[in-house]
This record gives structure tokens, C-alpha cells and sequence, in this order.
């Protein structure tokens, strides 16, 4: 049987979180994202999602080009949304809570108190820390991550989702930011002539039998389909 | 190539080869292709060239090469104007430039 790397993931995060995900530019990481709540979601009683600076309002108008609107909400209906620095998330989302800070133990308060009130499991997506990281500065990023894994990590019904360009930042900050994720998945690509081939690495999961496993990606109609590729660089 | 057109170029390539300079190529091949430009699109109308960007590498990738662009103005050029987008900024970076 086929094996699909997201549902390995989707599993290890259950058992274990947080879970980043890792991208390149072209990874289309937003189809990776979409494929991977829609599994996760309906086994969370809450769903939160913490925006840094739009990055919610740009992950859907990917996934507005590709999805219908019902699609899209039956994965996202009902999330409370938390936006970081919004500009234009405030019209477009209505988010429920908005911070507007740029430094990180404000941030990491603000959203402490938010989300302390929720007892149930709760699923959460953060999105935009690599948008944080470029527009307030890479040191504020090395400190908000710590400080934001413990606090919305700290309950072990919580599975945490985050996503992260790691090309753009220096080797230090990606390591320091891998030493908090118990799961690590890399979306990255590679150039055949003018062709863009996209692959997940599944880099850390509590399967280790499938550890730095890689499969190529590709979206056809509105279904991610994987092929693996051997230790040869076959794909099956 | 005026000198704001220049430095907007400047800034482009910047961000690209910072995300990943193997893309470069590409996405200028990719601009010829859809607009008949190369990254001098940014300047002349940096709407379209988002969207250009946009299609090709999605969204995500698309806004974050931005704020890479507007992250070179403030690093290496000193810009302490709020900007979030390049629209505002190659209008800021013109008037600037008195073109």
C-alpha cells in the first residue's frame, strides 16, 4: 500500500508535538498545510490559528484559487484566529483577537491569556513566524520561538503546528528553532530545467522508520498525490 | 535603467538569491514567458509582478519575497518608512528619486 507522508505526520503530531514544518520558496507549502488540518482538524474540540503579520489572509487566497469557498471552510470554519501585527487580516478575517506588538513577551502574554481559557484538545496552527522573523528582526524571532513553543505547547492535548522558511534565515537560528519541534517535516524543491519538483523530507517523527524519507509532490486537480523516492533516487 | 529602477532591481535579486539563488533563473524565465519582462516588471508595475511571482512559487512564498524586498531597503538602504508592500514602496522609492 501506498504510504503518504502526511498521514505519518498527521499521527506522530498526535502522539507528540509541536510539529514544524520546514519550507522553501515554490514548495507550495499552503496545499501541504490545507491537506494536513483537514486530516487533524476534526479531532480537535478548538482550532486556533496565530497569524503573524497576514499570514492567514495569504495562506486563503492560495487556497481561494484552487478551492471552493465551502472547501475551504469546512477545514477552517470555526477557528479562532489570533493575529499578530495585522495589516489588512483585520477586514478580511475578522480575527478575534488582535496584538500589535513587536516584542515577543507581549505577544507571548497576550496569546497566554487567550488561550489559558481553553481547556479542551486544541489543534494549533502558527503561521507567519518567517514573516515576523524578516519584518521585526531574526533576534526577536529567536526569542519569541521559545517562549511561544512552551506556552501554547505546555498542555499535552495541544497539538501545535508551525511552519518556517528556512533558507532565509542563518543555520543557527533554523537549528535553534529545529531544537524545540519533537516532529520536523522539510518541503522543499528542485530544479529540472524551467520544471519545479517538490518533495517533503519527513526529517523527525516518533516513526522512525520512515526518518529522512522522501517523497515528491505534486497537485493534481485538488489532491496532493506522493511518490517516494528510494535511497537510489527512484520513485516509486 | 533609471537609478530607482536600478536599486528596485537591485532589491529583487537580493531577495531571490537570499530565499534561494537557484530560483533566479527560473523566475526571470518565467516572467519573460507570462509578461514579456524580467525582474524589471517589479518597477514598472509591481501588481502584476506579485501576481507573477505569485503564481509560480503560491502566495506564502510569493509575500514573502516581498518582505525580503522591503526587508533590503531597510538594511542596506536605510529606509525607516512603515512599508508593507511594493507598491507603496516603488511609489515611495520614486518620489525619492524625483521620477
Amino acid at each position: 500500500m501506498e504510504i503518504n507522508p502526511l498521514e505519518i505526520l498527521e499521527e506522530s503530531s498526535k502522539r507528540i508535538s509541536p510539529t514544524l514544518i520546514e519550507y522553501e520558496i515554490g514548495s507550495e507549502v499552503e496545499i501541504v498545510l490545507y491537506t494536513l488540518i483537514g486530516k487533524l482538524r476534526q479531532e480537535y474540540q478548538n482550532f486556533i490559528i496565530i497569524s503573524f503579520h497576514d499570514a492567514y489572509l495569504v495562506l486563503r487566497r492560495y487556497l481561494e484559487n484552487i478551492f471552493s469557498i465551502d472547501e475551504i471552510n469546512a477545514v477552517f470554519n470555526g477557528a479562532h484566529l489570533i493575529s499578530v501585527n495585522p495589516i489588512l487580516e483585520t477586514e478580511e478575517n475578522n480575527p478575534q483577537n488582535i496584538i500589535k506588538s513587536t516584542h515577543h513577551d507581549i505577544i507571548v502574554g497576550r496569546i497566554l491569556e487567550t488561550t489559558s481559557r481553553i481547556k479542551e484538545e486544541s489543534l494549533f496552527i502558527v503561521l507567519g513566524l518567517d514573516f515576523f522573523g524578516i519584518r521585526i528582526g531574526e533576534e526577536e524571532l529567536i526569542d519569541l520561538f521559545p517562549a511561544l513553543v512552551s506556552t501554547i505547547g505546555r498542555k499535552k492535548s495541544n497539538n501545535v503546528i508551525m511552519t518556517l522558511n528556512v533558507k532565509v534565515f542563518p543555520q543557527s537560528l533554523v537549528e535553534i528553532v529545529n531544537s524545540f519541534a519533537f516532529n520536523v517535516a522539510h518541503l522543499g524543491i528542485e530544479l529540472h530545467d524551467k520544471d519545479i519538483k517538490r518533495y517533503i523530507t519527513l526529517i523527525r517523527t516518533v516513526f522512525l522508520e520512515y526518518n529522512l524519507k522522501t517523497w515528491y509532490y505534486t497537485l493534481l486537480g485538488k489532491k496532493l498525490v506522493f511518490k517516494h523516492v528510494n535511497s537510489e533516487g527512484l520513485i516509486f | 535603467m533609471s537609478s530607482a529602477e536600478d536599486i528596485v532591481v537591485r532589491a529583487v535579486t537580493y531577495a531571490v538569491e537570499k530565499a534561494n539563488p537557484t530560483l533566479k533563473n527560473l523566475l526571470e524565465f518565467h516572467l519573460k514567458n507570462t509578461t514579456g519582462k524580467g525582474y524589471e516588471l517589479a518597477y514598472e508595475n509591481p501588481k502584476k509582478f506579485k501576481e507573477a511571482v505569485s503564481k509560480l512559487f503560491g502566495e506564502y512564498s510569493g509575500r514573502l519575497l516581498e518582505m525580503l524586498v522591503i526587508s533590503y531597503f531597510r538594511e542596506k538602504v536605510g529606509l525607516k518608512e512603515n512599508i508593507e508592500n511594493l507598491e507603496d514602496l516603488v511609489e515611495h522609492v520614486k518620489r525619492i528619486y524625483g521620477e
